[in-house]
Parts: structure tokens; sequence; C-alpha cells
């Protein structure tokens, strides 16, 4: 007996259930916003330019004519002009920076692209003792941070065009982030912590200016908080709790990553 | 300033409905969540200036899978010659999992316009005016290919327009 439409639609719906996060979304639709504004504030910085030359040849041309009242008179026209061009110039090149600021931050977030596997760090003097307990973990103060996961293997990539799942933090989510770090035991955890599904990410903070300032390793493991690590070249901390508001987030990253985009791709 | 708040709730309401549809449309459960992320990255930018965000959304998926299949070359391959009708009508015993399973195998066989076609009737349960609106096609042009795909998919077409 042929298939009904009623079967045709249970198959259909076979399957379903599984829903969506909307936290990596936004950050790529955020990326995807801010390397679109960098392109038109490009483009009108572009346009201002030609515009002023187009008025400087023109300027040139009229200064060049000999003594008639036209030629005056079109010289006293292109310099009368130039003045009525320039600020647009001028607003234009100072409209492109004014933007900038969160603007800029954001784009050369966006550009920064995810370690393909999650960094390890490994203290000198291994898990015993202090290491750099009066070191931070960046360079200067942490505008913004970039967080890719890479679930609890370490590798998020199980294919050439997959990428790892990231998240954009700036202001207070940054900071936040970047002081409970800090704020952790730099004393390695000696009582019995059994090793868990710790999910692993690299924190990359970026200063105001958007220069990297450091990459840190973290190991999160909700239901053990003392096998939570965080760590790079030049601190360690144990049992790091990062801030509750951001802790669901961040394990909803651990997804298999996400498609390749243009702007993440690139390597800052 | 966007409305983050807003765009979170609409896929915490819509994008398991999204992310199915998307799977239905490609046949892949990975390209499926590529396709509904592209889509809805698309919605992201448009959020705020978009009157209805569902159906918006749904053309955003339709569209982004018919411009990929353009591009891409799939494999896939729709056949004049009808395919035998196997398990489906001749096993009397067929279990209702076995048919769902032949139904999902055929419909990935079909053209993307086609498969687009029954995701939106079927499993989206939008009106022929409303599929049609959403392909960007006449209404005839959704009946004619709902026909066509429905015969392939050997069902037994009960309704009329909706």
């Amino acid at each position: 007996m042929a298939p009904s439409e009623f079967d045709l639609r249970a198959a259909l719906r076979d399957g379903e259930g599984e829903g969506l996060d909307p936290d990596p979304l936004i950050s790529q639709g955020r990326a995807r916003a801010a390397h679109h504004r960098v392109r038109l504030l490009s483009g009108v910085a572009v346009v201002a330019v030609v515009a002023a030359g187009a008025v400087g040849a023109s300027q040139l041309r009229g200064s060049g004519d000999s003594g008639s009242s036209s030629a005056t008179g079109s010289a006293a026209g292109g310099l009368a002009a130039a003045p009525a061009h320039a600020p647009l110039q001028s607003a234009s090149t100072e409209s492109a920076y004014r933007v900038g600021g969160a603007s800029m931050l954001a784009a050369k977030a966006a550009a920064i692209g995810c370690p393909p596997v999650a960094p390890e760090f490994a203290p000198p003097n291994g898990r015993t003792g202090r290491y750099g307990a009066a070191q931070p973990f960046f360079r200067q103060p942490v505008a913004a941070m970039i967080v890719c996961a890479y679930g609890s293997t370490g590798t998020a990539a199980t294919a050439p065009e997959r990428q790892p799942a990231r998240l954009e933090l700036s202001g207070s989510q940054a900071t936040g982030l970047a002081a409970s770090m800090v704020r952790a035991s730099s004393l390695p955890i000696t009582q019995p912590c059994p090793a868990g599904a710790g999910q692993k990410f690299a924190m990359i903070g970026l200063a105001g200016n958007g220069t990297r300032v450091g990459t840190v390793a973290a190991d999160l493991d909700t239901r053990r908080a003392c096998a939570s690590t965080v760590a790079n070249a030049t601190a360690a901390r144990y049992g790091w709790s990062p801030p509750r508001a951001l802790e669901r987030r961040l394990l909803a990253l651990t997804r298999m990553g996400v498609p390749k985009s243009p702007v993440a791709s690139a390597t800052g | 300033m966007r409305d983050e708040e807003g765009f979170r709730s609409f896929v915490e309401a819509n994008g398991a409905t999204l992310l199915h549809a998307a799977r239905l449309l490609t046949g892949d459960h990975h390209r499926g969540e590529d396709l509904v992320q592209t889509a809805l990255i698309k919605v992201y930018l448009k959020w705020g200036r978009i009157e209805s965000p569902l159906p918006y959304a749904r053309r955003a998926l339709v569209n982004a899978h018919i411009d990929q299949t353009r591009r891409r070359w799939w494999g896939e391959r729709p056949t004049e010659i009808l395919p035998e009708p196997v398990e489906v009508e001749q096993r009397s015993d067929a279990t209702a999992s076995e048919s769902r399973d032949e139904l999902r195998r055929v419909l990935a066989g079909l053209a993307p316009k086609e498969r687009a076609v029954i995701v939106l009737r079927y499993y989206c349960d939008l009106s022929e005016q409303d599929t049609a609106a959403t392909l960007g096609v006449p209404v005839g042009t959704v009946k004619s290919t709902c026909s066509r795909a429905l015969a392939r998919l050997r069902v037994e077409a009960t309704s009329g327009a909706r």
C-alpha cells in the first residue's frame, strides 16, 4: 500500500527536536557585521580620497590658466570650490576614525582566528609549587577576549572545513573573565580530585587597541571545580570558576565546530 | 542597537524546526547545520528590519540551499525513470520506521526545488500560497512541482490546496 500524506509528514518529523544555541550565531553575526562596517568605512575613505584628488586636480587646472577674466573667474571658482569640498573630505576621514574604538576592536577581534587545536601549557615545575603566583596572565589590561571551544578532546575540527566554535567578549564580560582567572588558587589542589571530562578552551586577550596580549589554555569541569585550571607560559591557576553568567555560554560552545568564515580564517 | 535578546528568543523558539528543515533539505546532518547557520546569520544581520522573522528565515534557508546546489554538485541526479517501488509497496510487513527511512531516502534523491516544496508543504505545513511566496514562484509551479515530487515518493495525495 502506498504511503499516505500522513506517513510522509511522520517521516519528515522523524528525528526532529535538537535545538540551536543562539550564542555562536550572535558571535558570528557580530563578526560579520563588524567586517561589513570595516569594508564600508574603507570604501568611504577611498571615495573621499578620490574626491579630494579630483578637487586638487581641478584647482591645478584653474590656477594654470593665464590672465583672462574668464580664466580668473574659473580659477576663483576652482579656489572657491575647494573649501566646499575640503570639509567633506575631513568629515569623511573624521567619521572613519570616530566610528572606530569599539567597532575597530570588534573588527580586529573578528580577524583573529582560533588555533586549530587547544593549546597546552605545562608549568616548568609541573603541578607542584606555585607557578606565576604573582604574574598576570595578560601583558596588558584586557578589553576584549576571544574564547575558542574545543570540547573534551582538545580538537573541535572533525573536517578541514570546520573550525572551533568561538565567543567574542568585550567590556565587563572580558575583564570579568580575566579577573576570574587571576582570583583562582595559585596552589595546586592537593585533595583527591578525580579526573573528569573537562571542556578545553583557548582564551585570547586583546588590549583596547586590538593588540593580542596573551593566550590562556583553560580546562573547565563544572562538576569538579577542583579539576578546572587555567595556564599559560607565565602563570597557572587551579580550581578556576568563570563568572556564573558566562559559564553556561562557555559550555554551550562545546558542540562540534562551525564552518570557516572568511573573517575568522585570518590568523592574527 | 540590535535587539539581541529578541533574536535569541527567536532562535530558542524556532531553532529546532529550522535545523530539522535544513537537514531535510540537504539530506545531511552537518550540511544542515551549516545551512541553518548561514540562514540565521542573515536573519541576525537584518534583525529589527524584518516584519516576519520566521517566513524570512525559511526563505533564507531555501534560497541558501538552492544557491549551494547550483554552486556545488552533490552527485544527486533527478531521474526521469521512477525508482522501483520496493519495500514500501511490496512488503506488507514493512515496519513503520522502515517506511519512514525509505521515504527519507527517496526524498534525498529529489531535485532541490522538489525537495524544498515537500519540506515546506509537509514539514513546515505551509499552504500552497505561502510555499509559493517562500520560493518566489507562482502557485501553479508549486502545485506541479509538488505533484511530481509526490509521484516520485509514491505518496498518495489525499488533500487539495490548503
